[in-house]
């Protein structure tokens, strides 16, 4: 689960970042190694929306700064999600 | 014959517009053999310079925004460009007239705070908020504008529909959309570089600037041809490998670099059999931006002084910018509404008006007529005289803007940018082909100079971060 997680974060900043996916790295940070700036960190966040079907908080956008970050809270909002529709 | 000497290049950029010009600089200065050809005789796109008898005029774009602040500063430094053109900064930049108030955008965005504020006391503190979402914008802000049109953020800030009109007025301007259409990124984009930093003016004209850009490029090696229309993408295994010139000239490039219009990069240039259905559809599912009729007017001084130097004058009788810009025009074109922009010697003034495309058959018949009412308007709203006083006219319809540029319709900003339109990752770098980029105003990434000028830097910035790793 978290390896197609990891895999599905990767392709999508591969695209915006213009490079492949296998040259991403879980550590690398968005703005230093891949040029990813305000503008782009939007477009990878609505990316990640509409893929994982999740809701990023807004003040949550600016917090992601490495791959590892937009992966986990992934799969934080993913878990929530999944609680929430058992609780239902 | 087909010729035998095929020539080499790491990198061939089809179109010297803006976006093609700064992309194939930063290729060149980092050591690349980039060829870019043009089908035009003269670099710029939209940003070129002309003579008629003793006037000169700029063809479309009229001022560049974001030289001190935004995308643009980065660019003449980065390119040394200061070494080739100088700047003058016109103030105000923008003049928004409606029937009730004139509003100015002053280079000291202080000032034109003040301003608001006294026509609009009520809402100080909401322009302030409004003001500083530009000025010093908070990533977490602006990510909560993702899915919202600017629309959206002026209901956000504001309760005056008279004020919000006249913020977004030179907005809709410069990206040929109403409000509720925008994209708020993109929005937001143009209003921080080209309303709030904007006004700038390349001394000599906006050629001087596409020239700089131009001869920045030859000095770093890169190889400019003028005339010169690509005809063929060659495409081998799903990947580019070619383009063919006109005069069957083949030239073998390691990647491809559009920056000419949407239908022709993928139709004319890559082909039908190349793109696969998918593409195609949603290819003709989407809409360009708005066209232009351009109004050229040679006049003497005493009747250009009557427009303040420089600035861009937008003044739109209609109310609602949504049909201002989504029905331009039926039977004949609504020149009302428009923006008019007085040459800083006073010698020339350009006023630009929406329209749609039709043929040259029916420009050829109406040009003239809608010229006239167009000077007529003019006369009557702002430049009393101006017909006694007129020394030369002329106007470019969206039939010339097309031939000129090879833009579709004679769109003036590329796809128009929507919410839906924004963004759009095939339209940049199309995943059915390897070795394609897209960097012009069709890549879905911005309008107006500042956005291709990102787009060709950022372009080049992924062209070279995928050739160090190979």
């Amino acid at each position: 689960m978290v390896e197609s997680i990891e895999q599905g974060i990767k392709e999508i900043v591969a695209d915006i970042a213009g490079m492949e996916t296998e040259e991403i790295g879980l550590n690398m940070n968005l703005n230093k190694d891949l040029d990813i700036d305000s503008i782009k960190a939007i477009e990878i966040t609505v990316a990640i929306e509409k893929k994982f079907k999740v809701s990023v908080r807004d003040e949550d956008v600016p917090k992601i700064t490495t791959i590892q970050q937009a992966v986990d809270l992934v799969v934080r909002l993913l878990a929530q999600k999944s609680s929430e529709n058992a609780k239902n | 014959m087909p010729r035998t000497d095929i020539r080499t290049f790491d990198v061939v950029i089809v179109g010297a517009g803006i976006g093609g010009l700064v992309c194939g600089c930063y290729l060149a200065k980092a050591g690349k053999k980039v060829l870019i050809v043009e089908q035009h005789h003269i670099p710029g796109g939209y940003c070129t310079t002309f003579r008629r008898r003793q006037f000169q005029f700029d063809a479309a774009a009229n001022t560049l925004g974001g030289v001190e602040r935004g995308v643009l500063s980065a660019i003449i430094k980065e390119l040394r460009l200061d070494e080739l053109v100088r700047f003058t900064r016109f103030d105000p930049s923008d003049i928004v007239v409606t029937n009730d108030y004139t509003i100015s955008f002053w280079n000291d965005n202080q000032r034109t705070r003040e301003e608001v504020q006294r026509v609009f006391p009520d809402e100080s503190k909401n322009l302030d908020n409004f003001l500083d979402i530009f000025l010093n914008p908070v990533a977490s802000l602006l990510s909560s504008f993702r899915y919202m049109t600017f629309q959206d953020v002026l209901d956000r800030f504001f309760n005056s529909s008279r004020l919000k009109r006249i913020l977004a007025t030179p907005l809709s301007g410069f990206t040929g959309l109403a409000p509720s259409q925008l994209s708020a990124i993109v929005g937001h984009t143009v209003y921080s570089q080209q309303v709030l930093d904007g006004g700038y003016y390349p001394i000599g004209g906006m050629q001087a600037f596409s020239d700089a850009l131009a001869n920045r490029f030859r000095t770093f090696g890169g190889d400019l041809r003028l005339q010169t229309r690509a005809i063929n993408f060659e495409v081998q295994r799903g990947k580019i490998t070619g383009v063919i010139l006109k005069g069957d000239e083949r030239i073998s490039a390691g990647c491809v670099v559009s920056d000419c219009d949407a239908n022709s990069t993928f139709i004319d240039l890559i082909g039908k059999e190349h793109c696969g259905s998918e593409m195609l559809s949603h290819l003709s599912r989407m809409t360009p931006s708005v066209s232009m009729f351009i109004a050229y007017l040679g006049v003497n001084g005493s009747i250009g002084k009557l427009l303040a130097s420089g600035a861009n004058i937008w003044k739109f009788a209609n109310n609602d910018l949504e049909s201002v810009f989504r029905e331009p025009m039926n039977e004949t074109l609504d020149v009302r509404n428009y923006m008019v922009h007085g040459s800083a010697d006073n010698k020339t003034i350009t006023a630009l008006t929406p329209a749609l495309f039709k043929e040259k058959q029916f420009w050829s018949e109406h040009k003239s007529a809608i010229l006239d009412d167009f000077i007529r308007q003019l006369e009557e709203d702002l430049i009393p005289g101006l017909s006694a006083d007129l020394l030369f006219k002329d106007a470019a319809t969206p039939a010339t803007l097309w031939r000129y540029t090879g833009n579709q319709k004679g769109s003036a900003y590329g796809w128009a940018p929507t919410t839906s339109q924004y963004a759009i990752m095939q339209f940049r770098k199309p995943p059915f082909i390897d070795n394609l980029y897209l960097a012009g105003h069709w890549a879905t990434y911005g309008a107006g100079i500042a956005g291709v000028s990102y787009l060709g830097r950022d372009t080049a910035r992924q062209i070279l971060r995928k050739t160090r790793i190979n």
